[in-house]
């Protein structure tokens, strides 16, 4: 069994910015919103951005094995076993790609952030309040105080990635009808919970690269996360485009230094 | 399709549907739909996902890199431990499982002692 990651470079001056969405599903499940959606996300921006030059570099990235048996043990108690498990997920062999030098020259690549696309199609609207399914969803609503509304991006990071994530999330709501809600993690939630990422923007902290989620909150918001009934029936495309419409604006902003 | 993407957000919306059916469905071959389950057990349907998505990218005329890793065999055998087997997990533990069987077992030649 062999991984693969795909690069997709849009050629610029360095530093980099990368975009990434994990391209497989948890298993038995067809995966519509988790990550179909976060897929489709690159592929529109890769035709918004096919004929463009920036002046930072931009990569589009598809990984693999974002899910489950990889990720999730990324909880794992100590450092050692973390990045064993780690080691099967293709984020993780990215950012020590870069941290160690693509050429393998032992220069660290130098990446402004990194942004995750990770579930993004669920919006279904105002007064809408999923209750979730265990103590963890409710123990997770009340650390991020997430607004009781089911319309909203979330812009999810941990601290030090914090600057990076409301400058982007900043402009992301400027002039938009899009709400937005941004949370970072402070280190004491890392520590508590051994792990406060949600997705591939963990393998990029593991290096000292900042990097954040933009998510519809997943497991906090739709009934299908992580079932096999996460099916295309149950994304709000309308909604969703509206988010990727203004998601390319402000990627093309971050390319061409204007945040 | 390609340059009418970005017209307006419709034509993305309609894009964006066109994407993900694709991604977590594919035709039957009776007129109906099976879903795609693109994850380490199925790693056929994992790898077919992700050359449409690199042909995708190439057909824009992205400069398109893949690339290759071994993840730890270990932590995928481990799931299934306290699970479900599927089928192409079974694949590769029975050639396995009849090694160490046949090693365990006394290896006797009829005829001597």
């Amino acid at each position: 069994m062999k991984g693969d990651n795909d690069l997709e470079k849009q050629r610029g001056r360095i530093p980099d910015n990368c975009v990434d969405p994990q391209q497989d599903s948890r298993w038995n499940t067809p995966g519509a919103n988790d990550n179909g959606s976060g897929v489709a996300a690159l592929l529109a921006l890769a035709h918004a951005f096919k004929k463009r030059k920036f002046q930072r570099t931009l990569r589009l990235v598809a990984w693999v094995n974002e899910e489950f048996p990889f990720y999730a043990n990324t909880f794992a108690a100590d450092k050692r076993h973390q990045r064993y498990h780690a080691s099967g997920m293709g984020s993780y062999h990215h950012a020590l790609h870069c941290a160690t030098g693509s050429d393998n020259s032992g220069i660290q690549e130098n990446i402004v952030g990194v942004i995750t696309l990770d579930t993004m199609g669920c919006y279904p609207g105002d007064g809408y309040i999923y209750p979730g399914k265990s103590l963890r969803d409710l123990f997770m609503k009340w650390i991020l105080r997430m607004p009781e509304t089911g319309d909203f991006v979330g812009f999810l990071s941990d601290a030090p990635s914090k600057t990076f994530m409301r400058n982007f999330a900043g402009h992301f709501s400027r002039e938009s009808e899009i709400d937005t809600f941004c949370f970072s993690a402070p280190r004491i939630l890392n520590v508590l919970l051994k792990n406060g990422a949600w997705s591939d923007d963990w393998s990029y902290w593991q290096f000292g690269y900042p990097g954040f989620i933009v998510t519809d909150m997943a497991y906090l918001r739709s009934p299908q996360y992580h079932r096999n009934d996460d099916t295309v029936e149950h994304i709000d495309f309308p909604e969703f485009a509206k988010v990727v419409w203004r998601l390319r604006e402000s990627v093309e902003a971050l390319a061409e230094k204007q945040i | 399709m390609d340059e009418l993407v970005w017209d307006d957000t419709e034509k993305l919306e309609a894009y964006l549907k066109e994407i993900v059916s694709t991604l977590s469905q594919t035709p039957d071959g009776a007129g109906g739909v099976r879903y795609r389950y693109r994850n380490v057990w199925n790693i056929d349907t994992l790898r077919e996902v992700r050359e449409e998505i690199t042909k995708s990218f190439s057909e824009l005329g992205y400069e398109v890199r893949s690339v290759p890793f071994q993840p730890p065999l270990d932590i995928v055998a481990n799931r299934y431990r306290s699970s479900v087997l599927p089928i192409s997990w079974l694949r590769f533990q029975v050639p396995r499982c009849r090694k160490k069987s046949s090693l365990s077992a006394p290896i006797t030649i009829p005829g001597r002692p």
